[in-house]
């Protein structure tokens, strides 16, 4: 049932952000209708540190309590984590060709952002490469929780690089930094993408626990 | 001399241990008492040495208890590792060291007192002392059996677990080990052996446990045995 | 006490092993001037360009050797089962953390004070000028690589493909350690000292302090088996 709502609610959201961005939010001055792909960009960023953090917290729970759920969670979450952090790259180049007349740049944010994309590919490869079980939740725990602590590190070296990016627009102490609708907007889509990661990440535990189970059964019929 | 009226010093209860996502161990529970022998046997793929690397702290469960001395392992590792000591298939050496930095090296760690003269002790008495100072890589797998009893007396543990001892020895070493069990045993210290050769090792033991699917099938004790009637018992666990 | 005393045991064993063979210095040794070679003729050969490129070229010598040293650390632990006698030796893990990682680090500074003039040789000669300071730098950098990196290397002793994924999972995570390593280089090639990069010192020495605590207190999880 919750599912079930959670899926519907994701396909209106969506829907709903994906109308209003084309038909309600005003175009930037300066960067014309190239701007509205921030929407996705954003948000899809946004999204991946919560499942960074989502990951971070459970792969400590894992390690202290030895829950099987806890690393079936990690394991979702830091899956969708690299689905948004790839969708945040792709998205961040195709704003980047019109606005910097390039697809890519080693400006410090995208580089790390990158790096931290390497991370979650690495924590999915780990999971290939070992065999499933306790061993494989305990090292992959691990890995999510030295990953995560690089993130200040990240976030650091944006003050002390040279950047291109977009400084920080949300947060920023500057007035008016973003205009109300475009804020509004931002905002909308952070909590539609957030619903559907809540979706995703749901059905993908589900599915998780569902293949587990059935491993188990085939493994003790010998 | 154990009366079985003092505390086990190791007890299993219910231990169960999954490795993927078979069960390996599915409830295993028994106890082991001071100055005692135990043969634990069972088919290839049983658990023996699961069993064996889960006693000596090496592994954990995933489920159950494993009490030394009445405290749970969890709670005094490094006690457990200090009253352990462990003969298995591999050598457990470095191959570069000689016999002597080997024996320094894990008595250092040990803590081991006075290790110096202990390990004098233990090279003469193994038979080992001429070659003491030549890289391990050179021995044969007898002579490291050998040096692996050698570290045995140095750290003097209070339990032994051996996994398939006798392999790789010939009849002279096999009866220079069968002494130093039968000493080990008379001076309170606890043996758990897995050996297919039932013969070489059945007169010191004192309980025969038998591992089938996980679970410990049969708890007998060797005095209500010949080695003739287990022989024919456990034909298909033995060599 | 033990703890360090458990750890210095571990670091003598370390170092008897290498020093005795040998061949794991002269593995890492020629591995760098292959590397340092392969960059000679890959890139621009003037001296302008060399300049140019050599911090970032030093650097990343030193990663692909380091990994080197980080894949054999524990490989003569898994020979004849040894991991498994230093985990039931009533040691913590920490120590072994410790001792490992300390013989790590002093093996990679034994290869930077040998590959540093022959670098210097081969592709670009002033780094023989910094000499002092490039050594101190390599110290400051060897703490948080072999820190990450022993940890890593323990984790992934039995895992399939060990060789390919410890780079895969290590080098991300060593972005901020070789950003901050290149930039210090750059600006001591060109001021002689490191007063005018104390901002990356810190960020060095922040990650150093960093990933050696978590590493040291990970390592219990690390070595169950």
């Amino acid at each position: 049932m919750l599912f079930r709502v959670l899926r519907l609610l994701s396909i209106m959201l969506i829907g709903l952000m994906i109308g209003l961005i084309f038909f309600w939010a005003p175009s930037e001055s300066s960067m014309g209708i190239t701007q509205k792909i921030m929407y996705i960009h954003v948000p899809s960023i946004i999204t991946t540190y919560l499942a960074l953090t989502i990951a971070f917290i459970c792969s400590i729970g894992y390690l202290w309590k030895r829950k099987e759920i806890l690393d079936i969670i990690a394991f979702s979450a830091m899956e969708l984590g690299a689905v948004f952090c790839g969708l945040a790259l792709i998205t961040g180049s195709i704003w980047g060709k019109p606005t910097w007349n390039t697809y890519w740049t080693w400006d410090a944010r995208l580089t790390l952002t990158l790096v931290l994309f390497l991370i979650f590919c690495g924590y999915l490869l780990l999971r290939k490469f070992t065999d499933p079980g306790e061993q494989q939740a305990r090292i992959c725990a691990i890995i999510a929780i030295i990953g995560t602590l690089d993130i200040p590190l990240i976030h650091l070296s944006v003050v002390w690089w040279r950047t291109l990016h977009q400084t920080s627009t949300i947060l920023s102490t500057k007035k008016q930094a973003i205009d109300k609708p475009l804020l509004l907007m931002l905002i909308f889509s952070i909590c539609c993408l957030f619903v559907l990661f809540t979706y995703l990440l749901s059905t993908r535990i589900k599915l998780e626990k569902q293949n587990r189970d059935y491993a188990k059964q085939v493994a003790n019929l010998y | 001399m154990n009366t079985h009226l003092d505390p086990p010093i190791i007890k299993l209860v219910d231990v169960y241990k999954n490795f993927g996502y078979r069960s390996i161990l599915k409830g295993v529970s028994f106890e082991l008492f001071k100055g005692t022998q135990t043969l634990l046997l069972g088919k290839n793929g049983s658990g023996k040495t699961t069993l064996l690397k889960i006693l000596s702290g090496l592994i954990h469960s995933s489920k159950g208890n494993v009490l030394l001395s009445g405290i749970p392992t969890e709670k005094c590792p490094n006690q457990l590792r200090k009253s352990i000591g462990m003969i298995s298939h591999s050598n457990h050496l470095y191959n570069e060291l000689s016999a002597a930095e080997n024996l320094r090296f894990f008595s250092r760690l040990r803590a081991v007192k006075n290790h110096k003269d202990k390990i004098n002790k233990a090279l003469k008495e193994t038979g080992l002392m001429r070659v003491s100072s030549i890289a391990v890589k050179t021995y044969s797998s007898g002579m490291l059996k050998r040096l692996n009893i050698a570290k045995l007396m140095v750290y003097e543990p209070e339990v032994l677990l051996l996994d398939e001892p006798y392999t790789g020895l010939d009849y002279d070493s096999c009866e220079f080990f069968n002494r130093f069990l039968t000493g080990f045993k008379q001076n309170g210290g606890t043996i758990l052996m897995i050996s297919h050769q039932i013969e070489t090792c059945f007169e010191c033991c004192d309980q025969i446990l038998v591992l089938k699917q996980g679970k410990i099938k049969d708890q007998l004790k060797a005095k209500d045995y010949s080695c003739d009637s287990l022989l024919q018992k456990y034909k298909s666990l033995t060599v | 006490m033990k703890l360090f005393q458990d750890s210095i045991t571990i670091f003598f064993k370390d170092l008897v092993l290498d020093l005795r063979s040998m061949e794991n210095i002269f593995a890492m040794l020629f591995f760098s001037i292959i590397v340092i070679m392969v960059f000679a003729f890959a890139l621009p050969a003037d001296d302008k360009s060399h300049a140019l490129l050599a911090p970032g070229v030093f650097w990343v010598t030193f990663l692909l050797a380091g990994i080197l040293s980080l894949n054999k650390s524990f490989q003569i632990e898994k020979d004849n089962f040894c991991l498994e006698s230093l985990l039931l030796a009533p040691i913590s893990r920490g120590a072994i953390f410790l001792g490992k990682m300390g013989w790590n680090v002093c093996f990679i500074l034994l290869i930077q004070i040998l590959v540093i003039p022959v670098f210097s040789l081969l592709f670009y000669g002033p780094f023989l000028n910094n000499f002092f300071e490039l050594f101190l730098l390599s110290f400051i950098t060897a703490i948080g690589f072999s820190s990450l990196g022993t940890m890593l290397s323990a984790l992934t002793v039995d895992v399939r493909f060990k060789e390919i994924i410890l780079p895969i999972l290590l080098f991300p995570l060593l972005v901020p350690l070789l950003l901050a390593s290149v930039k210090i280089t750059q600006v001591v090639l060109v001021d002689g000292s490191f007063s005018n990069v104390t901002d990356w010192i810190k960020l060095l020495i922040g990650f150093d302090i960093i990933f050696l605590v978590v590493s040291y207190l990970t390592f219990e999880y690390v070595m169950e088996i």
